[in-house]
């Protein structure tokens, strides 16, 4: 054995106390973690890679002393590779001053990252310098004291939610090759100190709630739950979003509180580029992706509801008759499917071209149909919900909450043909998300909230779950919400699918439908909460009798 | 219509939860019911009250935490509010006289042990101890009331009165600027 070598195995024998006490307490964590969200999965998918927040299994009361996997390569380094590494930790430790229940889960994530990139052969210098802790910033290294109050939109969801009902809604990615979940993590950790407002745990306040900053690890996770699930934001420092992975799709869940589906994309765009960054191929901080080493700056974490609005003006558009609902049973379960329908987006834009209407009206003019198709009443309103983003009508940059939504309304009698109803539903679109409708709309939410600031928030709570089902929830039979077209950097491109948005269920509604479209894919999915097929079906039927290309992607049924 | 199967299948059962607290549910309102019929049946003291708010405390704590904020001090809180109302209900209507004398005694031992969980780890819990305040807060108005003669006054209630003061100083003193921070927070509007 050479002098090299000794010194070596010396160096790594000496790391192997410190690890072992540093895995101690990551699985100590791990286990603790899974207990409180409850959401330990004993068996991984056969497909599934491993996840980066399991840790080894040897970690977990194994008397004889093994050297990591890290270790063993370390191990093998050169003296002055192993003199970079040590300089590489020093910083990182410098940057990561977390209590040690979250730091070591950190630096394990950094080893892991290093072994993902030294096992696919890139240099030991090129990967210190892709995992720069630079990255961090202060973001980790200082006492979380920012907060920020609810915003208008937002106020309603932690008062209306219960153990079963939660507003969750998802946005996902579909990458050309599996997630490598130990660099999806490391994305996550430089991408949430740009996101400062998502890093960040609901508090009770005494009139509403407020957010509150969490220093922490942020987790992703691999995805083993129905999507939009409930979240247990509860504890201290609890996510209020959780990223999952399957496969080559990348999933953002976010509760309502902290973001739109506009605020919400523009996450997963950044999370996407630095992960993609990551793994060595260099994004462009355009297209609505941002530069995760810039500043957050105020303007995005504004409340643009209460800029917008003017006080003493009209605000009108919040109650309404109650509307049809499917006939369907309703499941426990929410959504027990969900469904993607993956449509050509030029041929779906030509067919609503044909038609002189929007795409967003079309797919209306389906939804109808099939939602005619799914009810046995004969009388009454079929009435869809379809959330308006007010950064169309405002200067605004907030990543936050910036949307209200119009009610496209279509009596049941009336609802005959696609060709038919597409001019009223037309109408109707213009009318309710013309900039006064909204702006009206914008005026009594801020009304609402300003008459209700001074009830003490017990007493919101109390009344908060009779209230939105008696505004919200029973006014509807069904949403849309379209995302539009997402614009991705054209480095980016070649890398994603497509994408798709799941809406999280509302308690009385047997379906919410969304859409989004990216590289002329425009998925359009529906979250369901009946098993009854005929409203699915419909649309299947519909888009198939207009000639349309799409394939149908979803889940298995989840219960009822 | 082919579903290409695209999720990943259950690790575990859905609605064990919900399913529980449905079941608990019915048990607890049949209970309810059961002990409020019997006791007026029966006659003689409302016994029934006790058992009603032991049911509430038993469903809102173990079934149904709250969804925001769960932590220990919260939960202390909740637990010792709860339990005042449970030994004020027994004193009111089984045997009375003895309530004002055992519930200082309870509020300070749980307040001493709310204490020692933020004083543990100030820097985790200083985002969680509003509801330590808050009974600080109701534990000194309770001695003032009884110092100046608004209720009865007895040594549990001077040491309460004692040991809230105490808490109190030493969050602000350890907290200083922050505690008013945590103010501004918890009373936005």
């Amino acid at each position: 054995m050479s002098a090299k070598e000794r010194e070596n195995k010396k160096n790594a024998r000496k790391l192997v106390k410190q690890e072992q006490a540093k895995k101690k307490l990551v699985a100590k964590q791990r286990v603790k973690q899974e207990r409180a969200t409850q959401k330990a999965a004993k068996k991984k998918p056969a497909q599934q890679k491993k996840a980066v927040s399991k840790p080894p299994k040897q970690q977990y009361g194994k008397k004889k002393t093994q050297l990591s996997e890290f270790q063993r390569l370390v191990a093998t380094f050169s003296s002055e590779e192993q003199k970079l590494l040590r300089e590489y930790f020093q910083q990182l430790d410098q940057h990561i001053l977390l209590p040690k229940e979250w730091k070591l889960p950190m630096l394990h994530d950094f080893e892991q990252g290093i072994l993902y990139h030294l096992q696919k052969g890139r240099p030991l210098a090129e990967t210190l310098k892709l995992l720069d802790p630079l990255n961090l910033g202060g973001f980790y290294s200082r006492p979380a004291t920012t907060w920020w109050p609810l915003d208008n939109a937002a106020k309603v969801y932690p008062i209306s939610m219960s153990h079963d009902q939660m507003e969750v809604f998802r946005l996902s990615a579909y990458l050309d090759e599996d997630i490598v979940p130990e660099i999806l993590q490391l994305a996550l950790t430089f991408t949430i100190k740009r996101f400062p407002f998502f890093a960040t745990t609901i508090k009770n306040g005494f009139f509403w709630h407020y957010i509150d900053s969490a220093k922490r690890r942020f987790s992703v996770e691999p995805e083993h739950t129905i999507p939009c699930a409930p979240m247990n934001v509860s504890l201290t420092g609890a996510q209020s979003f959780r990223i999952v992975y399957y496969r080559n799709r990348v999933s953002a869940e976010f509760f309502h509180i902290l973001t739109d589906g506009t605020g919400g994309m523009i996450f997963l765009k950044s999370l996407l580029a630095e992960y993609l960054r990551l793994l060595g191929i260099d994004i462009p901080a355009t297209h609505g992706v941002l530069d995760i080493n810039e500043r957050p700056l105020p303007i995005e974490s504004a409340d643009d509801f209460a800029k917008s609005a003017v006080k003493g003006q009209k605000g009108s558009g919040f109650a309404g008759k109650p509307a049809l609902q499917m006939s369907g049973y309703l499941t426990h379960t929410k959504p027990c499917q969900v469904l993607h329908f993956d449509i050509e987006a030029n041929d779906l834009h030509q067919l609503a071209k044909e038609r002189q209407v929007s795409v967003t009206t079309y797919v209306l003019g389906l939804m109808f149909v099939a939602g005619k198709a799914a009810t046995e009443e004969d009388n009454g309103n079929i009435q869809i919900q379809v959330p308006v983003n007010m950064r169309n009508f405002y200067p605004s940059e907030t990543i936050r909450n910036f949307s209200l939504y119009c009610n496209i309304c279509m009596p049941i009698s009336e609802i005959t043909s696609i060709d038919d109803i597409l001019p009223e539903i037309s109408r109707q679109l213009q009318e309710k998300t013309s900039r006064e409708a909204m702006h009206e709309m914008m005026n009594a939410a801020v009304k609402l909230v300003s008459s209700l600031k001074y009830v003490p928030l017990f007493i919101k709570t109390t009344f908060g779950n009779f209230i939105y089902g008696f505004f919200s929830d029973r006014i509807f039979s069904n949403t849309l919400s379209n995302l539009g077209v997402v614009d991705l950097p054209d480095e980016m491109r070649p890398y994603v699918q497509k994408m798709d948005f799941v809406l999280g269920m509302s308690p009385t509604n047997r379906a919410a439908c969304s859409m989004v479209t990216v590289n002329n894919v425009a998925t359009f999915s529906i979250a369901k909460a009946t098993i009854d097929p005929s409203f699915e079906e419909k649309i299947y039927s519909l888009l198939t009798e207009n000639g349309l290309t799409f394939s149908v992607s979803g889940s298995e049924i989840y219960g009822n | 219509m082919e579903i290409k199967n695209v999720y990943p299948p259950l690790k575990r059962k859905l609605n064990r939860r919900r399913k529980l607290r449905t079941a608990c549910g019915w048990c607890f309102l049949a209970a309810a019911a059961a002990c409020v019929i019997v006791n007026i049946c029966v006659g003689g003291k409302a016994w029934s009250a006790v058992a009603l708010w032991a049911l509430w405390m038993i469903w809102s704590t173990l079934l149904t935490p709250v969804l925001v904020e769960n932590n220990l001090i919260s939960q202390s809180a909740r637990l010792l509010i709860n339990t005042c109302i449970l030994l004020i209900l027994i004193d009111l209507t089984i045997s009375s006289g003895w309530a004002a004398f055992v519930i200082p005694i309870v509020c300070y031992g749980m307040l001493i042990a709310i204490g020692i969980i933020f004083f543990l780890n100030v820097s985790k819990q200083r985002q969680n101890m509003m509801p330590m305040l808050w009974v600080i807060a109701g534990a000194i108005v309770a001695a003032i009331c009884a110092i100046f003669g608004f209720s009865l006054r007895n040594w549990p209630i001077i040491v309460l009165g004692s040991i809230a003061a105490a808490l109190l100083i030493a969050t602000i003193v350890i907290l200083r600027s922050q505690l008013f921070a945590e103010l501004k927070k918890h009373f936005h509007h």
